[in-house]
């Protein structure tokens, strides 16, 4: 089993909607310089982005 | 990221260094620069570490950056840049990167920091300056540069037992994976954060108590309306058999039974006339005094206000027959109103003037007039006049209406005994009947109109608490919302730790594969190999009995070496797979002083014919005592460039300097 198909096992395990966020997150959150509530910020955005848009 | 070239002004031993450039190419990968001891090493070492990070290599200290032969021909208050400026490349993008110090010479000769440091990287691809601030921690983190800049004699530390964290640390951000570990501490901040909102929100449990009130309400509610229901059914069944009865007695063969209920109908009719009448009294009386009465209330005080626009009358205090826009007129026209000229500063014209402050201002004559007509009017003293003869024609009205209502009630109390006492049973009977029937309607009028009332006050109460409900729901929404808000968190907090983990585990074995590889290159035990072990410690086994085998300094030194190899390597294949993230390592060179330092001859060696492999590219700082020889015949074919520093030649004893020269290969 190549890595690749490892990790889309273990995405797999999981909905859409988390995985949209993940990858939503891995592709915000490349800087180290970021500061720490941004990066919080960020990711709380992207979550409730998602759960709202499900509500409707 | 690669780097070009590197210029070095009055910086440490550096007097002024021509622009040094770096070999990129493949096959000879390695640039030299070579100096005895005391020449420089350190300085150019320093150099990489003050442009990317702003600080020195020790024993070198910062605030003495600036070259002493420098230092040494300025004139007092003269003021030197010491600056180190470096051009690389990093994912197809060219930067120069520039760091610099000025420093003034004082008049005891000393010299001493001057203004702020100069920090400026540019974007040579897209001819744009960039925030310089922390710009080269996202390329190589500066906990990492101890990885690709390093003292080759102090690398040992890394196959030391206590170098585990350290590498773990490495393989991690190198790769990216520091990343995933941040994600976990941002997501933990973020649960958090949603938990103290659902907290707060938990905390107003007034929505469950307003609950059980609005349904303790409805439910009384309903109840109320119920029996008032039930008593309107009653009332309607009541007064259909006190109706019956009245027919009855009105329909009666005897006479006189006929004509007493023909007279009670015409009494109670009388009584619902009566009532009504002194109901449109009252509204009529309530009319007056909400229209006379602060005429009434005020009345005392018209002969004394009078008397006051009088008095001010006289003192010219109030409009005087002359009007204010009159006398501005004449006194603009420059003529009175006899024909003759008005002129400034003479009699005629100063009198005028005078007449001015006692003219009626139109406001106030307008006012004055209105009131005046408004006190002296008939209307007024005739209302105040009649305000208590109405009140008293209603007091006697009244009094009238109810000495009838009385009369009509005795009469028809007359009726009721006249009639149960006949001598016919059904008709005293029936007589009784109504009686006890029309108390009953009484009785359920008041019942009813008594709970008409409660609901009222029921429905508002229940209306104010469905505002609060429906504001407190509107909480307990948001509280799902973040209680959803949450469950994702914690979904991404667990895919985030099995993807690290995961990452961690590949990363181990792949790495324990790579140093193997490089250690086997450079080492020459061949009954040796690293493991990276589970720990993510590096220690060397025997390859037959697994024992962790004792390692001499140059031993640790291959190890670390073929540590950081592998890393760099690792770095540079996994970038070009970006499986989760852009930091998904990236390709890195190594600078290197003197990493032959601890090794015998056949490690010597065999490092140096290993070492090009390291990275894509690899720059060797190195005395002349280590070149020469084994090393130099091991690595010269790869050798793209080559520099040699030389004590420069100075004037005296406090202004040593470096010249650095490019050798022909």
């Amino acid at each position: 089993m190549d890595t690749k198909h490892e990790l889309d096992v273990i995405l797999n395990r999981y909905s859409q909607d988390v995985k949209m966020v993940y990858k939503e997150i891995l592709s915000k959150d490349t800087s180290v310089t970021k500061k720490t509530s941004e990066r919080k910020q960020d990711i709380e955005m992207l979550i409730m982005k998602v759960v709202e848009k499900s509500d409707n | 990221m690669i780097i070009n070239s590197i210029i070095m002004e009055y910086f440490f031993r550096i007097y002024n260094s021509k622009e040094i450039f770096f070999s990129k190419d493949i096959n000879r990968n390695v640039t030299v620069i070579k100096g005895d001891n005391g020449t420089g090493k350190t300085s150019i070492l320093s150099a990489f570490y003050y442009a990317f990070y702003g600080d020195v290599v020790e024993p070198l200290h910062i605030d003495n950056m600036l070259n002493k032969k420098r230092a040494t021909e300025m004139k007092n208050g003269e003021i030197q840049f010491a600056s180190v400026k470096v051009s690389f490349d990093n994912n197809g993008t060219r930067y120069h990167i520039s760091r610099g110090q000025q420093y003034k010479k004082l008049d005891n000769g000393e010299v001493e920091k001057y203004g702020t440091e100069f920090h400026q990287i540019v974007n040579i691809s897209e001819n744009k300056i960039i925030d310089a601030k922390n710009f080269f921690e996202n390329i190589i983190p500066k906990d990492l540069r101890g990885f690709f800049f390093f003292d080759g004699e102090r690398i040992d530390r890394l196959a030391m037992i206590d170098g585990r964290e350290e590498i773990k640390k490495a393989i991690l951000d190198v790769l990216g994976l520091s990343t995933l570990e941040r994600i976990n501490m941002d997501l933990e901040n973020v649960k958090k954060k949603y938990n103290q909102d659902m907290k707060t929100l938990t905390k107003n449990k007034a929505i469950q108590e307003m609950s059980d009130e609005y349904d303790q309400l409805i439910d009384q509610r309903d109840n109320l309306k119920s029996i008032k229901d039930n008593e309107e059914i009653n009332l309607k069944k009541f007064e259909s058999i006190k109706r019956d009865c009245d027919i009855f007695l009105k329909e009666n063969n005897s006479d006189h039974v006929k004509n007493l209920q023909n007279e009670r109908d015409r009494l109670e009719k009388e009584l619902i006339d009566n009532k009504e009448k002194q109901l449109k009294e009252k509204d009529t009386i309530l009319k007056h005094i909400s229209k006379n009465f602060k005429y009434y209330l005020m009345s005392k005080h018209f002969s004394e206000i009078g008397r006051m626009l009088e008095e001010k009358r006289k003192k010219r205090e109030l409009p005087s027959d002359i009007k204010e826009r009159f006398v501005k007129d004449l006194l603009e026209s420059h003529t009175c109103i006899c024909g003759r000229p008005l002129i400034e500063g003479q009699d005629e014209y100063f009198n005028m003037e005078k007449l001015l402050q006692t003219a009626g201002k139109e406001e106030l004559d307008n006012s004055y007039i209105k009131l005046k007509s408004f006190i002296e009017s008939s209307n007024i003293n005739n209302t105040i006049d009649s305000f208590y003869t109405k009140m008293y024609e209603y007091k006697n009205t009244i009094i009238q209406l109810q000495d009838e209502v009385e009369k009509i009630n005795n009469r028809l109390k007359d009726i009721g005994k006249i009639l149960k006492a006949d001598i016919n049973d059904i008709i005293s009977e029936k007589e009784k009947l109504r009686e006890s029937t029309e108390q009953e309607i009484l009785n359920l009028r008041v019942s009813i109109l008594t709970k008409n009332n409660d609901l009222i006050k029921l429905g508002n109460k229940i209306k104010d608490l469905e505002i609060k409900i429906e504001i407190a729901q509107r909480r307990s929404s948001e509280k799902n919302k973040y209680a959803t808000c949450f469950k994702m968190a914690s979904e991404l907090n667990q895919l985030n730790d099995e993807v690290r983990d995961f990452f961690v585990k590949n990363t181990r074995v792949d790495m324990d594969k790579k140093i193997k590889e490089v250690f086997g290159n450079i080492s020459r035990k061949d009954d040796r190999e690293p493991e990276l072990t589970e720990g993510f410690q590096l220690v060397i086994l025997n390859k037959i009995s697994k024992k962790q085998q004792i390692l001499s300094q140059g031993e640790r030194q291959i190890t670390s070496l073929s540590f950081i190899g592998a890393l760099v390597s690792y770095a540079r294949e996994k970038a070009k797979g970006k499986l989760l993230t852009d930091f998904d390592g990236g390709d890195f060179p190594i600078v290197m002083d003197s990493p032959f330092g601890n090794l015998d001859h056949i490690h010597k060696a065999n490092v140096a014919s290993g070492i090009s492999s390291l990275a894509t590219q690899v720059i060797i700082i190195v005395s002349e005592e280590q070149w020469s020889g084994t090393v130099a015949n091991n690595i010269s074919n790869r050798v793209g460039k080559m520099y040699e520093m030389s004590d420069g030649i100075g004037n005296g004893l406090d202004d040593e300097y470096t010249e650095i020269q490019e050798v022909s290969l």
